[in-house]
């Protein structure tokens, strides 16, 4: 009798047990999801928060635009690993603190991935100019974020030298496993062009959500690696496209009303918003403007208003194209003018430079007017200067003086004094290629670059 | 034909003579003369198998030399039988050594003394002594193993033989009747449980499986029992508790040193940017007066008779006068029994409200419940709870934390009320100048009244909780039953935050948003209150279908179940925003959220913020389990149990080929071995066991992750923190062997129970370092997080029972003593030197799960009183490049942060109808980082330390004193922090507590006919510190809270009809 109850019991408990499959199918938090739609494409490249807004900034730590006093650079005890970049130290790393200037981008790089292999498995025709814009916008993350690798943790280009520089791992799929493995720096640029180069023919003209890049950034982006690896002609042609663009305008500096931010987010000339990750060390009382620069803004030129809180020669930032103490290292117009004139000259089309340059520094200085009679290389040094002027605190001076010491007419020595010690950067300096961080060096074995 | 009849009628009776003669009856009874239905009887040579009737009678047959008797409970006998014996037969109970003690595992009844594992059961009256409103508080230091944590930052608040994991949730399962409770503990009312069961040990509790892994408190509540009888229980506690002692915190530096303090930062320049900052940041009442001296507002003297009268205020005293009071409690509960030969229920009523310590906060509970058993028809029994708990609770959301605790504004000259009773105001947020001008251009009033928020707010949270649970059992065959369960409950939360703008807060957040516009104002956040409203609702399912076996034969008995039950809640929350709210006309306005304004006074722009939000969660879990226990002649035990579990929180090849966690175990009962013969122990068990339990880790999930959330910068659905799949996402597995010896000593003196246990918790959710190139993180750490970290703990439990009797003077005293530790075996990831140092305790290999880590603490620099630690054998004080010097050799281990050693004791005396409780616990083997001076918290934020009166201020000092010189104001955080983390601060926690003592007086006599009993007592608890390892008599498990547990007394009336 029991023999036969159990026996009852088992097949009610196996009954039981085959039907259990749908009832723990079910996702335990509702806010999950599993991204398979062109809308969770879309959703995954709008997660601003690493996309456009955690873009490490320790390169202006280390340029010239500004200084830290001894006062808060002392007591900086919290950010060693600044510290140490600020003062370009053989030794940077002490904490995990800048790790993140190297993962950053390979998350994004791995977000954009995501998208691009989640799109492979998608059908085009479900959408075709969604699915276009989304191949392209990933493909502009991807190469944007790798060009800024290369920038940070390779050699300057040389065409002379390219093929042999260590330049950085690519991540082109989302595969966990893959080795990582040091590209050359003529094999990274070949594929930033290319991603960029597709990017460009797939992309809308214009996305209103300026978080992701329209046809005006993407051209704008290719100008600039066409500018760091000294191509003038391509870097002008397509300063040229993204300037035409009827999207985007200059904004008139003397309507522009002064405030503690003056600069409203998603501004007419933002092309492309991205912010740097850390507003600590450039909040405006701490990072104090390079006064010599400063000096260099007229009487007449509106920036000094506007870009700048200043008591007397002691200058402040507060010009970001984020309306906040955030710094604004996206895309902006008024680049694309400062890379076609810097092209245009270097292309010994002075006078055309010339012209491009006052079409932004009209909006810029009150009764502008553009020199007269300058040679090429003054041209360039005048084109030069004011693209620092208008491009400070944008996440591109480092990188400016990276290429511009190449020649000797227009490298410079930096320098800095903290707590009475003497620190110099030459322009040939290894210190120009940061460091990677011990962490990954020791996971990956890649070598490391010299200092 | 009628002849016939009687002679057949004749032969009947006479067959039936015949009968009786041949036939003789024994009777089997026990000492006390009971008859014993039931027993069981081997009857030799021929070894028939009968049993004794209703009337312990049974049936001898002709050919009998010899009888084993058994029953269970009682010692089994062998009784020779010729033809002289009588045939009467007693069999001694066991019950004279050991009662039998019921335990329950929320699956089963237990009886203790025939299991294998490791049970502890807290009774009715141990409960029934404390008078709290709720039950946890009531089970501490009433059990071994189980420790109560009282640290603010600990995670779970006890746990059951120390920490079975890293990461996971470590908090014990809790069972209520039968099923797990993830409720509120306090919505428990604590008179309505009848007994409290702790599973310690593989054997007791891996039948809960994937969550029995941090130990499981069985909680039983009031059952309505057929047959019970009629019984009526009122009780009524009134308790009050002491003020809070503010004066015992170090925490505080007296008004004339803290002047002194803010003219040496004022002297220095240390307000000199805030003075220019545009956002006007607020300076203190004394620094303004500085500053006013400094532009010949006020003279010099003017200046030091103002400060002179500051000098002699001290705010803690504002603080006892006008934001604490006693606390007072008040507990009725009422409990009614009644019932019939087939029905029977239990009813209870509880209600507690509470007058809480800070003025004008409390809350309130009323609970009901209603216990039925009926029989439908004979075998079929149905049982019911209904249970329902509601309850309220009025808090502060702001006021308390501005002005005491570690976030407090108030400096110690702060006022909060002046002499004629007018509330003062408390400086925040921004200069007084600023706050006038705007008042005088129409803003509304920026000033805080710390006492009118206090007064004023109307923040309340209600919880309502419903439970039914409903049983049917149904005795298919004798010792055969099924039954069958069904539990729904749903308990929801509704947080009301009814912001008046008379609120500072409110006030603040509207003029922060104000324009004006020449003459007009405009108001982004509009005038009015502010409503948040936030709920959340879990909804919970369970069904359980099982079969019990419980039978014996002969000298065999086996005991088991088996069964299959699934679970299915829901958690369900959200929450908004009101602005611009009317209470009394329920309206309200709607604002822009989108748009950036200009805010005052920061001048730049910000959103007006937009606090709602959604959650969803859905749990379900099938699993299958059995035990079975067989029992040889009461001697030999072996107990086998299993159980599979499969979840939607586990992953997919997990739930298909996860293998089930099971436990076994041995016990011996020497005691009743026939040769035994020990007449002074005449009780003593040894057991052992061995099994598997898991741990879940609700945070993770075995499916790719992204979430959905709008971005706040372009209105955009975006998806965050994409993570692949993990199929293998598994509970973790934590294994024990326990080896247990249960004792009694001759006539029940003492007894007790000592158990050893090892741990070793596999599969632990931990991470791994990830190479950070390949692009995903969980939290922007680049890690890896699977099952793939692993500890161990060890430990003893040791329960004492003495009990000693003269004449009317019964004395008995109870000592639990535990020992627990832990180790982590394997953690992949290398945090970086600081998290040593962090407040969340990276976890360390070789370590213990909560360790505290020091420096080596290298004396005062004799020149300027600078601390210094040892770093390479050498005093260094370089505290900007602490980072660089510091490498792994330079942190001492300082020592485990819980108790290792730890227990109570309990002693009580009975006179007559008096009888008198003493409960002590104590606490070894810890310790703790004493709190100090931390100038940067000075300087910046004015939270001193009494210690800066015991500073090193000349050469010579450093001979007396640790304790840093006043720095430099713009000195590094690093300088605080190497003092901070020295060895000279590490303490011994060690302790011992005069915990609670408890008077009662039962009334006898003429009460007698009227009640079966009144008890009124008196209990005192939180008596005092008896003893503290430290010097300095730090209570050791308040020294991170604002104030200690207060004492506080109860007079209880507690009538039985």
């Amino acid at each position: 009798m029991i023999k036969q109850h159990y026996i009852l019991g088992m097949i009610l408990y196996f009954l039981v047990l085959s039907c259990t499959g749908d009832f723990l199918d079910v996702k335990p938090d509702k806010k999950l999801v599993v991204p398979e739609t062109l809308a969770d494409m879309q959703a995954l490249l709008d997660y601003t928060d690493l996309m456009n807004r955690s873009i490490p900034i320790v390169d202006e730590m280390q340029a010239d635009d500004g200084y830290l006093t001894d006062q808060v650079w002392n007591a900086m005890g919290n950010y060693p690993d600044y510290k140490n970049a600020y003062l370009w130290l053989d030794q940077i790393y002490e904490t995990k603190l800048l790790d993140a200037n190297w993962s950053v981008a390979y998350r994004i790089i791995f977000q954009a991935n995501n998208v691009l292999e989640g799109l492979s498995k998608l059908d085009p025709d479900q959408d075709p100019l969604l699915y276009k814009r989304l191949k392209g916008q990933a493909l502009f993350f991807r190469a944007w974020q790798h060009w800024r690798q290369v920038l940070m943790f390779a050699p300057q280009f040389d065409k002379d030298k390219s093929a042999t520089d260590m330049g950085v791992p690519m991540r082109l799929e989302t595969d966990i496993i893959a080795k990582t493995v040091r590209m050359s720096v003529e094999e990274n640029y070949k594929i930033i062009l290319m991603d960029l180069l597709e990017a460009a023919d797939l992309v809308d003209d214009h996305d209103a959500v300026k978080t992701r890049p329209g046809k005006a950034a993407i051209h704008s982006l290719l100008a600039r690696v066409y500018l760091t690896i000294r191509q003038w002609k391509e870097a002008a042609t397509y300063a040229d496209l993204a300037l035409s663009s009827p999207h985007y305008s200059l904004m008139d500096f003397s309507t522009v009303t002064d405030g503690s931010y003056p600069f409203k987010r998603f501004g007419s000339e933002v092309l492309f918003h991205a912010i740097a990750n850390t507003s600590y060390i450039f909040s405006s009382s701490r990072f104090k403007t390079d006064p010599e620069l400063f000096r260099s803004y007229s009487v007449n030129d509106y920036r000094r208003q506007l870009f700048f809180n200043s008591v007397g020669e002691e200058a402040n930032y507060k010009g970001s194209y984020d309306g906040s103490l955030y710094p604004f290292v996206g895309i902006k117009l008024s680049e694309c003018f400062l890379i076609k004139a810097e092209c245009e000259v270097r292309m010994n089309q002075v006078e055309q430079g010339l012209n491009t340059l006052s079409k932004l520094l009209e909006s810029r200085i009150e009764g502008y007017q553009s020199p007269e009679g300058l040679s090429q290389s003054e041209a360039l040094n005048y084109v030069l200067s004011e693209r620092r002027k208008e491009l400070f605190l944008n996440g591109v001076r480092w990188y400016d003086l990276k290429r511009l010491n190449m020649e000797k007419a227009t490298e410079k020595v930096l320098s800095k004094t903290v707590l009475g010690k003497v620190y110099t950067l030459e322009p040939n300096s290894l210190k120009y290629i940061f460091p990677i961080p011990p962490t990954v060096i020791q996971m990956t074995g890649i070598p490391q670059n010299p200092r | 034909m009628r002849n016939s009849i009687i002679i057949v009628f004749l032969l009947f009776v006479f067959a039936q003579y015949i009968q009786a003669q041949s036939i003789r009856i024994g009777t089997v009874r026990d000492e006390q003369g009971v008859l014993l239905r039931g027993a069981n009887l081997l009857i030799y040579p021929n070894k028939i198998n009968i049993r004794t009737d209703s009337d312990g009678q049974f049936n001898l047959p002709a050919e009998v030399d010899s009888i084993r008797i058994s029953k269970v409970g009682y010692r089994t006998e062998v009784f020779v039988i010729d033809a002289n014996t009588p045939l009467i037969f007693t069999l001694t109970s066991y019950s004279q050594f050991i009662e039998e003690v019921q335990v329950f595992t929320g699956y089963q009844g237990l009886t203790k003394e025939r299991q294998t594992g490791s049970f502890v059961l807290v009774d009715n009256k141990s409960l029934e002594r404390r008078s709290s409103a709720d039950i946890m508080s009531r089970l501490e230091d009433r059990a071994t193993g189980l420790l109560f944590d009282k640290r603010p930052t600990g995670s779970s608040s006890f746990y059951v033989r120390g920490q079975s994991t890293i990461n996971s949730e470590d908090r014990p399962l809790i069972i209520l009747d039968n099923f797990p409770y993830e409720g509120d503990l306090k919505q428990i009312n604590p008179n309505d449980i009848e007994s409290v069961t702790i599973l310690k040990d593989a054997a007791a509790a891996s039948i809960w499986g994937a969550r029995a892994g941090n130990g499981v408190v069985v909680l039983r509540t009031k059952q309505a029992r057929i047959g019970q009888r009629t019984a009526v229980d009122f009780k009524n506690y009134y308790s009050i508790t002491e003020k809070p002692d503010l004066r015992a915190n170090k925490n505080y530096l007296p008004s004339e040193p803290y002047i002194d303090v803010e003219r040496y930062l004022f002297g220095n320049g240390y307000y000199a940017d805030k003075e220019r900052d545009l956002t006007y940041p607020v300076l203190s009442p004394v620094i303004e007066l500085l500053i006013s001296q400094r532009e010949n507002a006020i003279t010099a003297d003017e200046l030091e008779s103002q400060l002179n009268l500051l000098k002699q205020l001290d705010f803690r005293d504002e603080l006892s006068r006008h934001v604490y009071r006693q606390r007072g409690d008040l507990q009725s509960a009422l409990n009614i029994r009644a019932g019939s030969d087939r029905l029977a229920y239990s009813f209870s009523a509880g209600f507690d409200k509470n007058r809480s310590e800070i003025k004008h906060m409390g809350d309130k509970r009323v609970d009901l419940s209603l216990s039925s058993q009926f029989n439908i028809i004979p075998k079929l029994t149905y049982h019911n709870t209904f249970s329902y708990v509601t309850a309220k609770n009025t808090y502060d959301s702001y006021v308390v934390q501005n002005l005491y605790g570690a976030m407090a504004i108030a400096p110690p000259y702060q006022r909060l009320q002046d002499e004629q009773g007018n509330s003062s105001m408390l400086w925040k947020d921004y200069r007084q100048r600023y706050i006038h001008e705007r008042r005088a251009e129409g803003y509304p009033d920026w000033a805080f009244y710390p006492l009118e928020d206090l007064k004023n707010q109307k923040n309340r949270v209600e919880n309502n909780d419903i439970r039914i649970n409903n049983t049917l059992r149904y005795a298919l065959i004798q010792g055969l039953d099924i039954e069958v369960h069904y539990q729904y409950d749903r308990q929801s939360l509704d947080d009301r935050s009814m912001q008046d703008q008379d609120l500072y807060a409110t006030r603040d957040l509207i003029n922060r948003f104000a324009q004006k516009d020449d003459t007009r104002f405009i108001y982004p956040v509009p005038l009015g209150g502010i409503l948040d409203q936030r709920r959340q609702v879990r909804t919970t399912h369970s069904g359980r279908g099982q079969t019990s076996l419980n039978r014996q034969w002969g000298e065999h008995s086996l005991a088991g179940i088996l069964g299959a039950e699934w679970r299915k809640g829901r958690y369900d929350a959200d929450g908004n925003r009101l602005y611009g709210y009317n209470d009394n006309l329920l309206t309200f306005s709607s604002v822009d959220y989108q748009g950036y304004y200009m805010m005052n006074p920061q001048n730049y722009e910000g959103k007006i913020p937009n606090t709602s939000f959604l959650n969803g969660k859905i749990d379900r879990f099938v699993s299958y389990y059995g035990n079975v226990g067989y029992d040889l002649k009461g001697r030999y035990m072996l107990s086998v149990s299993a159980r599979k579990d499969a979840s939607n929180i586990f992953g997919v090849r997990t739930n298909q080929k996860g293998v089930p966690l099971w436990s076994s175990g041995l016990s011996w009962n020497l005691s009743n071995e026939p040769w035994y013969d020990l007449k002074q122990l005449p009780y003593i068990k040894i057991r052992t066991t061995y099994g598997l339990s898991g741990n879940v880790n609700r945070s993770l999930t075995a499916y790719s992750t992204g979430y959905y959330s709008v971005s706040s910068l372009t209105q955009q659905s975006y998806i965050q923190l994409l993570t692949p799949p993990n199929a293998d996402l598994r509970w973790e597995k934590i294994s024990t062997v326990n080896l247990g010896l249960d004792f009694k000593i001759k006539d029940n003196r003492l007894s007790g129970s000592l158990d050893f246990y090892w741990k070793d918790a596999k599969d632990l959710i931990g991470e791994s370092p990830l190479d950070p190139t390949v692009g995903f993180s969980v939290g922007g750490r680049n890690t890896f997080i699977g099952n793939n970290a692993r500890m161990k703990g060890r430990g003893v439990d040791l329960n004492l029972n003495y009990h000693k009797k003269w004449n009317k003077l019964d004395w008995s005293t109870t000592v639990n003593y535990s020992f627990s530790t832990d180790r982590i075996v394997k953690y992949d990831f290398e945090n970086h030197l600081s998290a040593y140092f962090s407040a969340f305790n990276a976890p360390m290999e070789g370590r213990s799960r909560f360790s505290e880590y020091v420096l080596a603490w290298g004396g005062l620099d004799s020149e300027n009183g600078d601390p210094r630690v040892l770093l390479g054998g050498e005093p260094w004080k370089d505290y900007g490049n602490f980072y660089t010097k510091l490498v792994k050799e330079d942190i001492k281990y300082g020592g485990a942060i819980l108790p290792r050693h730890f227990g109570s004791v309990l002693t009580e005396l009975s006179y007559n109808d008096f009888q008198l409780s003493i409960g002590l616990n104590y606490k070894f083997g810890h310790w703790f980082r004493q709190p100090t001076i931390n100038y940067t918290d000075l300087f910046s934020r004015g939270r001193g330390h009494l210690d800066y009166l015991d500073r090193w201020q000349k050469e010579g000092d450093e001979l007396h004193t640790d304790i840093p010189s006043r720095p430099d104001p713009s000195i590094t955080p690093m300088r605080d922090f190497v003092y901070q983390y020295a060895d000279v601060l590490l303490k011994r926690a060690d302790h011992i507590r005069l915990k609670d003592v408890r008077l009662s007086y039962t009334f006898s006599g003429k009460m007698r006919q009227a009640f079966r009993g009144v008890t009124v007592f008196g209990y005192v608890d939180n008596v005092g510190l008896m003893w503290t390892a430290n010097k300095m008599n730090i209570d050791p498990e308040y020294v991170l809270s604002d104030y200690s547990a207060m004492r506080s007394y109860v007079l209880g009336l507690d009538i039985k009809f």
